[in-house]
């Protein structure tokens, strides 16, 4: 009787200890999973824009080469001492060139940036589906967040899974 | 009494631990698709055992609402194909050996809205719609590369699979030459254009590719 007894003790002890676990696990899953990111650390160790910046300097190299080529022409013009409106001419089309390959450049560059946000904010919202975060916040001095904690901190897993999703990995 | 309480504690027990694996499995399944996912109309049964993967190789990319997905199809599972669905009785043998000069990719671009495709998804006119019929079509093609180390191959084959809007989906084919690849990893690149998405990278690993290669397929009866 008395062995009985104990046992029923130790049984009802463990049912307790269990329903307790069981009880843990389900506030944890209600609960809402937050995290921070520092957004200038993500964007220097985005994979992404440095591929793509690569793209942008090359293009950049293009435009400083063409406009070399015609600065060039322009200062020959001057130096053989051409009548001054075959110069002006010359200096317009010169200037006219120069405006529509700054154009070029700043179409590209946006662009760009547009695809890296694109891709970005696709990852990232990937990364908190998977990882069942309810809200993750941006930490950097513009943004309205004024503190968080260091523990909250998910930069580094976040630049990881991001870099690891444009590369094709996951 | 003693029974009862037992079952009781194994009860709580078990439940306490089903919900991780759940959630492990589903993880485990994400890099995989079924040929069955893939054409759902034909009802496709392979031999899959556990030393082989449960589907084929798959990367997933969601980019504002639209699907990208790069699934790797081994030759032997075309060949299969073309052998299922074939009246003439041409061997299965024959067929592999046909489909064994190129490695195959199939490249499925989802835009997820209603009566929408690729080809139409802005209200742009009609004038639009024809050039990015043309674009995908014709264009597309030059965007895609396979990159290995820093070396690129382009496509030996590239088909774009109209279905008319009749699917939110648009399928491309796409084969690269087997004896210029390597047996390392390779990363299919896909420039982009039409939504400006830019760069899309999907990777697959020498060992996933030999793996869904070891797939063996049930000859016709």
């Amino acid at each position: 009787m008395k062995k009985e007894k104990s046992f029923l003790i130790l049984l009802f002890t463990l049912v307790i200890a269990s329903s307790v676990i069981n009880l843990f696990h389900l506030i944890k899953e209600h609960q809402h999973q937050t995290g921070f990111v520092r957004m200038n650390q993500i964007w220097e160790d985005l994979e992404m824009r440095k591929e793509l910046e690569i793209q942008l300097e090359e293009k950049s190299r293009s435009i400083q080469s063409d406009l070399a080529y015609l600065e060039g022409q322009l200062n020959q013009k001057a130096r053989k001492g051409e009548s001054s409106k075959e110069y002006q001419q010359l200096q317009n089309a010169y200037l006219f060139k120069k405006s529509q390959f700054e154009n070029e450049y700043d179409e590209l560059a946006a662009k760009l940036n547009e695809q890296i946000d694109m891709q970005l904010r696709a990852y990232i919202k990937e990364f908190a589906q998977l990882n069942e975060f309810s809200y993750i916040h941006v930490l950097d001095p513009s943004s309205s967040l004024l503190y968080a904690s260091d523990d909250q901190d998910i930069t580094e897993e976040v630049t990881l899974y991001v870099n690891m999703k444009y590369q094709g990995l996951k | 009494m003693r029974k009862t309480a037992a079952f009781i504690f194994i009860l709580f027990v078990f439940i306490s631990c089903s919900n991780d694996d759940d959630r492990s499995s589903q993880h485990e399944e994400l890099d995989f698709i079924l040929p069955s996912e893939i054409y759902p109309d034909k009802g496709y049964t392979l031999n899959f055992s556990k030393e082989k993967p449960k589907g084929f190789p798959r990367r997933h990319k969601n980019i504002e609402g639209v699907e990208y997905d790069l699934i790797y199809l081994p030759g032997d599972f075309l060949a299969w194909k073309e052998q299922q669905m074939s009246d003439m009785d041409i061997p299965f043998d024959t067929l592999k050996q046909q489909y064994s000069q190129l490695e195959y990719y199939m490249l499925r671009i989802n835009i997820n809205q209603h009566g929408k495709d690729l080809t139409n998804y802005s209200d742009g006119d009609p004038v639009d719609n024809d050039k990015r019929i043309s674009f995908l079509a014709f264009g597309m093609e030059k965007n895609i590369q396979l990159e290995q180390e820093g070396l690129t191959r382009n496509p030996a084959i590239f088909h774009f699979e109209r279905t008319f809007k009749i699917t939110p989906y648009n399928t491309f084919m796409i084969a690269f030459d087997k004896g210029t690849i390597e047996d390392k990893n390779r990363t299919i690149v896909l420039k982009e254009e039409l939504l400006n998405h830019g760069l899309l990278k999907f990777s697959f690993s020498e060992d996933e590719i030999l793996k869904a290669n070891k797939i063996t397929y049930k000859k016709k009866v």
